[in-house]
């Protein structure tokens, strides 16, 4: 289904993959756990296609076809999907509005309003969403809980055949994280996989892995079955860093937070988002004449 | 439709005193008009043409525009039914439960007519400002001029001094109009028109009036200088949407201006989609204490167009509350300006007053958007905001929708059509939030996503 091979991966010049390699089976469920930094959320974007990460090297197949060259709608047309830790809040787009676009463009049929209604209220049924929730624009506002809802809610729609959930359990409290695990589990079959990335074992007692792999540095340095997520629970993550960092990533790691190793929400990038003031707006620059 | 011949110097370029004498004369109009026209002529010709070096137009260079190279007048000759008018103005006329009057333009002659016998019945009156002038003079006496006069601005002085066209809107006491009056503008040859609009909504009356703006491709310049001026009653209600979607070849020059007694509620709206240059003025003056004023506007500029708006929200009267937003998109090589400002004068205590401006810029370093937002405060008393920004369509928000199968260009168009939804939301016609969503999208187009990617 998804085979991933010496994949490397940069932001802003700073090297975050460093030669990952994951294979991921028709209906299995895979859990990357790591601390924070390690490359978890680089991955997923990377998977999807987000423009701000260049990648140098490695290839990504999915269903046999090499996927690095495809656009991000491309991979979801093929059945990707990737659950975001921070789904952008786009005004003006409803809920409802937003998911027609987006279920008419996946699958090769345009669903009527009556049969896109049906599937929607089924669907926010199982995740215990609100009706009126539909009418409201997609993410302004949301809860973080009502966000991370809505992300399971959009994969529900859209019937991936390759999930990707990128911490969605964080932030969570218990009744959210169960839903959240309802809404996962409802998928779950021998057409379904899912790649679960998470900073806890919590999420996994709701959502049992096949595997469990441990995320380093931009690299998997150990995998398992799902004992070894209860291993890491007792151990943390130091015991992994002891056993399978290098002496320089130990040092690394003392100081609080590697810049090379963030992400992008916190290198602050998403201040180019519209909204944030741009010098240009108040520019005393009289134009030329054309 | 004119039945008179058009005197030859109104239809030959250039502008002076005898072709202003000629257009009143050929119009019939009663003396005190033809001296005023006459006086704000000479207005005219001792304003000199703004330039950068002025304030009100740092950013905006008209110094290619000639007035002189204009006729003042352009006849509408082929029209002698509604066959004869374009297919636009006949669907209009056709669909018509969405207004319940209806005039058009055709350069600066009216075309075509129609008030609903129920408007007529309640007092409401809608025709030409010509026809007006004969039929109403001492309301047309006592209001025009009153809102946009002669020293104004240059602009302003041409429309007083050569006018011709426009509409008139009278909506007596207590009468509301719940079904839109509209005005249409349709131009298609080289030359001038310089329409007004004059709204009189009396105490506790309220309507919605609509004034569009369209026109023929071509290649040799038009020129369309407008006043429009807006007089809300006490306790009365005016909803106003100006919808300028001329073609490239049209330079647009407009003034707006409002003002509203006690407890009157205004809400503007002013789209500007076309043009190659567009200069709006847009004034509400709370002139009536617990007035209301809402703003809204909405401008996409490509190419290299040039889209001005000032705004004044002018405070004059206490207790009044106004709240202004205006929205804008640029592409490619566009100029976009919003100066903006809040005035409390010194009696106007217990103001509220807001003011929001916002661009987005679609995939492009060579497009400018000048935001100036400005308050002027001399009232103690009072609760006054104002923001602006302006930033490019966010990689990440369409990293987003695209992760959901949806293509480049149609997410595009999701963050745009959100961002103008807060604006459109506001148009008060089906048919026209229709004609204006299609509008958006040609303007969003194609070729734009492979300048982002």
């Amino acid at each position: 289904m998804l085979k991933i091979d010496n994949l490397h991966a940069e932001i802003d010049g700073n090297e975050i993959l460093k030669g990952l390699g994951l294979e991921v089976g028709k209906g299995e469920i895979h859990a990357i756990m790591g601390p924070n930094g390690s490359g978890k959320s680089t991955l997923s974007n990377v998977l999807m296609g987000h423009p701000r990460y260049e990648v140098t090297g490695g290839t990504v197949t999915f269903m046999d076809q090499e996927v690095l060259e495809l656009e991000p709608d491309e991979r979801a047309r093929m059945g990707m999907f990737l659950a975001f830790q921070y789904p952008s809040e786009v005004p003006g787009v409803s809920v409802a509005n937003f998911l027609r676009t987006a279920v008419n463009s996946v699958r090769e049929e345009e669903l009527s309003i009556m049969e896109m209604y049906k599937l929607l209220q089924e669907k926010m049924r199982i995740m215990q969403m609100d009706p009126k929730f539909a009418e409201r624009y997609l993410n302004e506002g949301f809860s973080g809980g009502e966000k991370k809802r809505n992300e399971i809610l959009q994969m529900l729609m859209l019937e991936p055949k390759l999930a990707i959930m990128d911490e969605t359990d964080s932030g969570l409290d218990i009744d959210a994280l169960q839903v959240v695990a309802k809404g996962v589990n409802e998928l779950r079959g021998p057409e379904f996989s899912a790649v679960i990335i998470t900073h806890y074992q919590r999420i996994l007692r709701y959502i049992e892995p096949d595997h469990v792999h441990v995320m380093l540095d931009g690299r998997i340095v150990t995998s398992g079955a799902k004992e070894l997520a209860d291993e890491l629970e007792d151990k943390g993550y130091d015991w992994v860093r002891q056993e399978f960092g290098s002496a320089a990533q130990r040092k690394a790691t003392e100081g609080a937070g590697m810049p090379e190793d963030r992400t992008i929400q916190e290198l602050g990038l998403d201040e180019y988002k519209f909204g944030f003031h741009d010098p240009r707006s108040t520019s005393s620059r009289p134009r030329e004449k054309a | 439709m004119q039945q008179k011949e058009v005197p030859k110097v109104l239809t030959s370029k250039g502008i002076s005193a005898e072709v202003v004498e000629a257009l009143s004369g050929f119009k019939g109009e009663p003396d005190w008009l033809m001296e005023k026209r006459l006086h704000a002529w000479r207005t005219f010709e001792n304003t000199p043409m703004p330039t950068l070096r002025d304030e009100a137009w740092r950013y905006t260079d008209i110094s290619d525009v000639r007035i002189e190279d204009f006729a003042p007048y352009a006849p509408s000759p082929d029209v002698t039914s509604e066959g004869d008018l374009p297919e636009a103005v006949q669907t209009l006329i056709r669909e018509g439960e969405e207004n319940s009057a209806l005039i058009v333009q055709h350069n600066s002659e009216t075309a075509y007519s129609r008030v609903d016998e129920e408007l007529t019945r309640r007092g409401v009156v809608f025709t030409d400002l010509h026809t007006a002038l004969e039929e109403h003079e001492d309301l047309i006496r006592e209001h025009l001029f009153g809102l946009v006069p002669e020293d104004y601005d240059k602009f302003a002085a041409l429309s007083a001094a050569a006018f011709s066209g426009g509409s008139f809107l009278y909506v007596p006491r207590g009468v509301d109009v719940e079904v839109p009056i509209q005005s249409y503008r349709w131009l298609d040859v080289i030359g001038s028109i310089m329409p007004r609009t004059l709204i009189v909504v009396e105490e506790g009356a309220s309507v919605t009036y609509i004034d569009e703006y369209a026109s023929a491709d071509g290649e040799d310049p038009a020129f369309s200088n407008g006043a429009i001026e807006l007089y809300v009653g006490q306790g009365a209600n005016l909803r106003y949407v100006s919808l300028q979607n001329w073609e490239r070849n049209v330079l647009h020059f407009n003034t707006i201006r409002s003002s509203t007694g006690k407890d009157a509620t205004i809400s503007s709206l002013v789209v500007s989609l076309g043009s190659q240059l567009s200069r709006t003025n847009v004034e509400a003056g709370l002139t009536g204490a617990g007035s209301d004023s809402e703003m809204f506007g909405l401008y996409f500029a490509d190419s290299n167009q040039v889209l001005d708006h000032h705004t004044l929200q002018d405070h004059i009267a206490p207790n009044a509350h106004s709240n202004l937003l205006y929205k804008g998109a640029l592409r490619d090589e566009s100029l976009t300006v919003f100066s903006g400002l809040i005035r409390v004068e010194p009696g106007a205590q217990k103001t509220d007053a807001y003011q929001t401006n916002r661009n987005v810029i679609l995939g492009t370093d060579e497009a400018m958007a000048v935001s100036l937002p400005n308050l002027e405060i001399m009232a103690d008393d009072v609760k006054c905001s104002h923001g602006s920004t302006t930033g490019q369509v966010d990689e990440s928000d369409l990293f987003y929708l695209m992760s959901r199968g949806i293509p480049r260009n149609e997410a595009e168009k999701l963050v745009v059509f959100g961002f103008f939804g807060e604006v459109t939301s506001r148009v008060p016609l089906r048919g026209l939030k229709e004609k204006l969503d299609r509008a958006i999208e040609g303007k969003i187009g194609m070729g734009f996503e492979e300048r982002v990617a």
